[in-house]
């Protein structure tokens, strides 16, 4: 169990292409799984600033894996295994694991574990629906040893921290040999295993706004059983509405584990703008939102039942947002 | 390459190759068996270690990672003549079956009362949802972290 | 909230047992498990905890294939890579190239053809765990594949791809009783339907591992986590082609079996044993959580078409049952050991369930396909059958209109009740019982409702519904070599020494039997240390396996102890001049039972019998009654007791999602008399777990033969958040032939747990879920197909 990447499916078809195929099939396709006992990497770098990180990437060009917590990275080890000749371990680096509020930002450092995530009275207050995507991950020892940078590095498509970082607009901030640049979180994944991020970057922090006095926002995460699981489904919302007219002045959809990326659905997010909240809008924005996810069938569901389930989640968060709406006193 | 750390309330040093995983640093290079590997890809927390007093798991670890911190492995908790109110509390209350989830258990419950000194059963639950025990059921493991937390504040 | 426990204690019925519960110092007793500190601690060495040094490492090569011929098994380039020591081949086993716990048609190493994903092709041994496993990508076998069969009703079509050469079907057995075709004459209301169960995995947390010795006067030593250390000599002595006499097996604790590891330590330990023979080193072989799941046992899949007719009163009047049992590519503990001995056998006897039925027929198929093997877990074939027939009971009540409570109270088995098999059970069933205080307990009549129309589930989010099962357990394995030996040694300090085959594997086996010995003699518990099994030192005790540990090795231990107790007795008599009729010993103390003042100290009177001669050994041995059972008819004795058990679930249903949450489990059981309460618990709660598991989750999926979730990432068990609240309640109505009146306990938990859930979830949401698992994906269809 890592923080979130599923093993079986996706992401074998991604490393495969990446790494495991050597131009030679394998003769022995089911003792691999289980062939794996020891990794292989000779160099372990701990790095105490950014800078140094990017460096001995550069240097080692291709060679080279940033490691935060390291759980993905080692369960995908026993998996796929893959030759890397050094880690570059980042979690030393002073201060990339905190979490701060400052000018109606909030940052988050990229090596802030699910825990640190969950039990930040800074996201508690200010932004709720990520510390309940955070308590929800994999398990008590996952959200102790896993990071914010390696859910969203790893890019699964069932990451639970990205849908409710993507209805809050994210940002995220890349440390490179060129400088830092910062790149909008929906434009930050590429595909499954996939990121915008170059092999010699670094994700530093991840950047956003304070939820709106006027807002709420919920996360809801679908899985096999109630713990220990990868999501089938997950979906953040984050809403706002005109109190009299009961119109939708803001609405924003994340979807996890439904498409080969965590996503928006913005066709939904469209039809409910500027729409009184009723019932029949609620169903027909799930419907837009079930219509907009291409989930997958695999071992874990099927990609019809992924998407109805989309159906019912959004419907689900919308409602959930507006109870809390309701009760807050604007 | 050199890894300094405290284990079990000592400070060691230990030469380990970088790509040595921490469940195999424990029960091979330093004869700590009580760690058990149960999955190898952090599922079933049978490694559970505590690292500065929180629960991890030793087999998705690298030594490397232990630089610094303070680990302490089922071997650590009790002294010699005494067990810890929790491992107390697992053996009175039934919550020992085969015996191979139970040093992960009682870390994990060690952590969760540390956190969390007065749980509901609800919150012991969920605190060990990442130990699986195909054993006991479960219930008679939240008895026993339920009454260990009680004597504990006493 | 805690659950609230309840002990009923039955009035005793005029059985003879041999002490009157009020006068037990140690048996009946809440004792604390003799292993629970070494185990907290994590003292306690498990057999991946043993030292390595020494230890070549063993490997081996396993088949992509699901069914293939061999052509070639180049082994060369492996050979020469620094750091092997051997590769073996199937031309290298010097004796019989086979191992099964029945039938040994599996291959140490395959030579011809390889019959599932995951069959032995070859065995590497290496100085390094490192070069054993390059070596394995070094070997290079060509193979031609054969077309192959995933499917038990497939395979026994004529022209079906045969997997082993004297065709795909393994076993038949069947039962005739009456005449079904008249019994559905009388029948007016009739329910037929096909049920499904999936393999499933017991993902016992310790995965298996094997360590082998040989010794330079032509022995070998073999230790690991072993269910039955006597089976796994058995099948290493023809492989090594040496007598028995020279094969010692020595169990080390296991991290949980359930049924799994009477199998996989036969597997492990018979490639080990043959490795270091060859290598005349010791060899040491882990198998890591994949490979378990890809390799070794499973519970049995099958398809079952049951037929059941009742009069509109509910009376049951006709039964009839086909089996298409899938045995996967090895005989494992599928076929039958006579006369009632094999998973199979007993899956066709447990059918009928525990009801009254006069006319009953039930065709049993046991069939060979690619997969990989079906073996013993925990029920054996039971909770196949019980889901089957506790489901049918709901649909035949749902057409009845009737409680399905009233249902099963008016046709199940009560005293003097004639089972299908034609066998009359005339001592220690209070089935009934256990169905009364369940309800009480469970307030069934005030919970219990009529199931909704689709309108009604249609309104709401989440739906709460009930459902019950009830279920029967044979004590025993139903095969004529049943019997099992103690040795029992008591030493001049008062201390015991006990010999038992019988191995621990949690459920608390050396709690229990030592409680025993000591009540028995007359000691504490904390005097009576039992051995590890060992084969060179204890006496056969059969395996650990059929709930048959505390009542057959009991029996034996209670023999033993009274043949050593005699010398005690004897030197006691001699201290106090009292008859040693008249001496009664407990607590380490032996006084006369009619002047209680006068009494001498067990280890005194020890002491004495060592320093006079007497015998300081006692032996048992001791077999059930000896059962019956034709395979053609279906008619006998096959088991000599059973434990009887009712289950109540509530569930709650999320009905736009499917998801099933299990609130409570009420569980009631009749079991004779608790030995250790607490561990009998235990059981209980263990085995409703994974109950809860088989019903909502647990399945080992297969694509083309091959196993799509090997770890547990994909392979779902119950984790802590998934427990409902269980409440076990124990009924002690004595079993004649018990120590104590003591039956078993370890299997009947996990049987009819799943039909209670799938019940419950009819009567939450009305649909009826026919193939397990009912994981949530299932519910919904289920749910969307009512809608239309």
């Amino acid at each position: 169990m890592g923080v979130g990447w599923p093993r079986n499916d996706v992401s074998q078809a991604v490393l495969k292409r990446k790494t495991f195929q050597k131009g030679k099939v394998m003769r022995d396709p089911v003792s691999k799984s289980h062939l794996w006992k020891k990794p292989c990497w000779e160099k372990y770098f701990r790095v105490k600033t950014p800078g140094e990180a990017v460096q001995i990437l550069e240097e080692l060009q291709g060679e080279s894996r940033v490691i935060a917590g390291g759980t993905d990275l080692l369960a995908r080890m026993r998996q796929e295994g893959f030759g890397v000749k050094a880690l570059v371990d980042i979690t030393c680096i002073p201060g990339l694991g905190e979490i701060r509020s400052e000018d109606g930002l909030i940052r988050l450092g990229a090596v802030a574990t699910p825990k640190d995530l969950s039990q930040s009275s800074v996201l508690r207050e200010k932004a709720f629906c990520l510390a309940q995507a955070a308590s929800q991950i994999g398990t008590p020892q996952i959200r102790n040893l896993g990071t914010l940078g390696g859910n969203l590095c790893n890019a699964s498509p069932a990451a639970d921290l990205a849908p409710p970082l993507l209805i809050f607009e994210a940002k995220a901030k890349i440390a490179g040999g060129k400088g830092e640049r910062e790149v909008p979180l929906d434009s930050f994944f590429t595909g499954p295993g996939q990121t915008v991020l170059n092999p010699s970057e670094i994700l530093k922090e991840i950047i956003i706004p304070e939820l709106r006095l006027d807002a709420s926002a919920t996360f809801l995460k679908l899985g096999r059983r109630k713990a220990a699981d990868l999501a089938l489904v997950s979906v953040a919302v984050l809403l706002a509405m005109d109190r009299k007219e009961r119109t939708c002045q803001l609405i924003r959809i994340g979807l996890g584990s439904v498409a080969p990326t965590p996503i928006r659905a913005k066709q939904a997010e469209a039809f409910l703008i500027g729409r009184r909240l009723d019932d029949r809008s609620i169903q027909e924005a799930a419907q837009s939102a079930m219509r907009e996810s291409q989930p997958i069938s695999d071992v874990r569901a099927s990609s019809q039942y992924r998407r109805e389930m989309v159906g019912v989640m959004v419907e689900r968060a919308i409602r959930k947002c507006l109870e809390q709406l309701e009760g807050k006193d604007v | 390459m050199k890894i300094s750390f405290i284990l079990n309330g000592k400070k060691i040093e230990i030469d380990a190759p970088p790509d040595r995983r921490v469940v195999d640093l424990l029960r091979e290079d330093l004869n700590l068996t009580g760690t058990k590997e149960g999955c190898g890809e952090g599922e079933c927390g049978a490694c559970t270690i505590l690292v500065n007093g929180e629960s991890r798991l030793s087999c998705l670890m690298l030594a490397p990672q232990l630089e610094g911190q303070k680990v302490t492995t089922i071997e650590g908790l009790a002294s010699a003549e005494k067990l810890h109110p929790i491992q107390q509390a697992f053996v009175e209350f039934g919550a020992v079956q085969c015996g191979f989830c139970s040093p992960g258990m009682v870390l994990a419950s060690t952590n969760l009362l540390q956190k969390n000194p007065n749980p509901s059963r609800a919150e012991i639950r969920e605190g060990i949802s990442g130990n699986f025990c195909r054993c006991t059921g479960y219930q008679k493991i939240v008895d026993a972290v339920e009454a260990a937390a009680r004597k504990m504040k006493i | 909230m805690k659950g609230e426990k309840r002990k009923v204690i039955l009035k005793e019925k005029k059985v003879e047992i041999p002490l009157a519960k009020e006068e037990l110092e140690v048996v009946g007793k809440q004792v604390i498990r003799k292993d629970g500190y070494e185990k907290v601690t994590g003292r306690l060495k498990f057999g991946a905890d043993f030292d390595k040094a020494g230890f070549l490492h063993g490997k081996v090569l396993r088949s992509p294939h699901a069914h293939a011929l061999i052509k070639k098994v180049d082994v060369e380039k492996a050979k020469a890579l620094p750091g092997v020591v051997a590769i073996l081949t199937a031309e290298d086993v010097p004796g019989r190239n086979g191992f099964g716990a029945i039938i040994p048609d599996q291959p140490v190493i395959c030579g011809e053809k390889v019959r599932f994903i995951g069959d032995g092709v070859a065995l590497v041994a290496a100085e390094s765990e490192e070069a054993a496993i390059e070596a394995l990508k070094l070997i290079d076998v060509e193979y031609e594949p054969l077309s192959a069969v995933f499917s038990p009703v497939e395979a026994m079509k004529p022209g079906a791809p045969k997997v082993h050469e004297n065709g795909n079907l393994l076993t038949t057995v069947r039962i005739r009783k009456g005449d079904t075709e008249k019994g559905f004459q009388e029948a007016e209301v009739i329910v037929e339907q096909t049920y499904s169960l999936p393999f499933v995995e017991h993902a016992y947390m310790e995965p298996d591992v094997a360590m082998a010795i040989p010794h330079e006067d032509g022995t070998i030593t073999v230790k690991g986590p072993m269910q039955a250390p006597f089976t796994v000599r058995r099948n290493i002595a023809p492989v090594l082609h040496i007598p028995i006499s020279k094969v010692q097996c020595v169990q080390t604790h296991l991290g949980g079996g359930f049924g799994g590891k009477e199998d996989s330590s036969i597997d492990i330990g018979v490639r080990a044993a043959l490795l270091a023979w060859k290598t005349k080193r010791p060899v040491r072989m882990e198998y890591e959580r994949e490979e378990v799941t890809l390799s070794t046992a499973k519970r049995h899949p099958m398809i079952i078409q049951c037929k059941v007719g009742a009069k509109r009163d509910g009376t049951l009047t006709a039964l009839e049952g086909t089996i298409y049992n899938e045995q996967g590519a090895y005989a494992s503990l599928g076929p039958i050991i006579p006369p009632a001995g094999g998973t199979h056998a007993h899956a066709v006897i447990m059918l009928p369930g525990p009801y009254v039925i006069p006319h009953v027929k039930v065709d049993g198929y046991l069939v060979y396909t690619n997969h990989p093997y079906g073996g013993a877990m925990r029920g054996f074939g039971a909770p196949q059958v019980n889901f089957v027939h506790e489901s049918i009971i709901d649909e035949l009540a749902e057409a009845l209109q009737m409680n399905p409570y009233d249902l099963r109270m008016k046709n199940c088995f009560e005293l003097g009740s004639v089972t299908a098999t034609g066998q009359v059970l005339d001592q220690s069933i209070a089935l009934k019982e256990t169905m009364r205080s369940a309800a009480d307990q469970f307030e069934w009549f005030k919970r219990w409702r009529p199931p909704p129309s689709k309108e009604e589930v249609e309104k709401v989010e989440k739906r709460r519904g009930v459902g019950m099962a009830i279920g029967w357990y044979r004590t025993s394995i139903g095969t004529f070599s049943d019997g099992c030996g103690a040795n029992v040694y008591v030493h001049e300090d008062g201390s015991v020494i006990l010999h038992t085959g019988i191995t621990e594997m949690g459920q608390g086996s050396h709690t229990v039997l030592a409680q025993i010995a000591a009540e028995e003699l007359g000691v504490r518990i904390e005097d009576v240390r039992i051995v590890v099994p060992d084969t060179d030192i204890v006496p056969e005790a059969g395996p650990t396996v059929g709930s048959r540990s505390t009542t057959l090795m009991g029996n034996a231990i209670i023999m033993a102890s009274q043949a050593v107790k005699a010398s005690i007795l004897e030197a006691a008599s001699e201290i106090l001049g009292v008859p040693a009729e008249r001496l009664v010993a407990r607590n380490r103390l032996i006084f006369d039972r009619d002047d209680q003042t006068r009494g001498v100290e067990f280890k005194e009177a020890a002491r004495r019998a060592l320093a006079t001669g007497k015998r300081m050994m006692g032996q048992g041995w001791w077999a059930p009654p000896r059962p019956s059972f034709d395979v053609e008819t279906g008619q006998g004795y096959p088991y000599f007791v059973y434990t009887y058990n009712t289950q109540m679930a509530e569930v709650e249903v999320d009905t736009k999602t499917g998801h099933v949450e299990v609130i409570k489990v009420v569980a009631c059981f009749d079991i004779g008399r608790a030995i250790n309460p607490i561990l009998v618990e235990g059981q209980i709660e263990g085995g409703i777990m994974m109950g809860l598991g088989y019903a909502m989750m647990e399945e080992v999926l297969l694509k083309e033969g091959k196993v799509q979730n090997l770890n547990f990432q994909d392979y779902m068990i119950p984790t802590a958040m998934d427990a409902p609240e269980i409440v076990p309640m124990i009924l002690e109505d004595p079993n004649r032939y018990g120590p104590f009146g003591a039956k078993g306990i370890g299997e009947m938990p996990n049987i009819p747990t799943a039909p209670a859930i799938i019940n419950a979830v009819a009567n939450a949401v009305g649909v009826r879920i026919r193939d397990l698992p009912a994981h949530s994906e299932k519910v919904f269809h289920a749910m969307r197909g009512r809608r239309g």
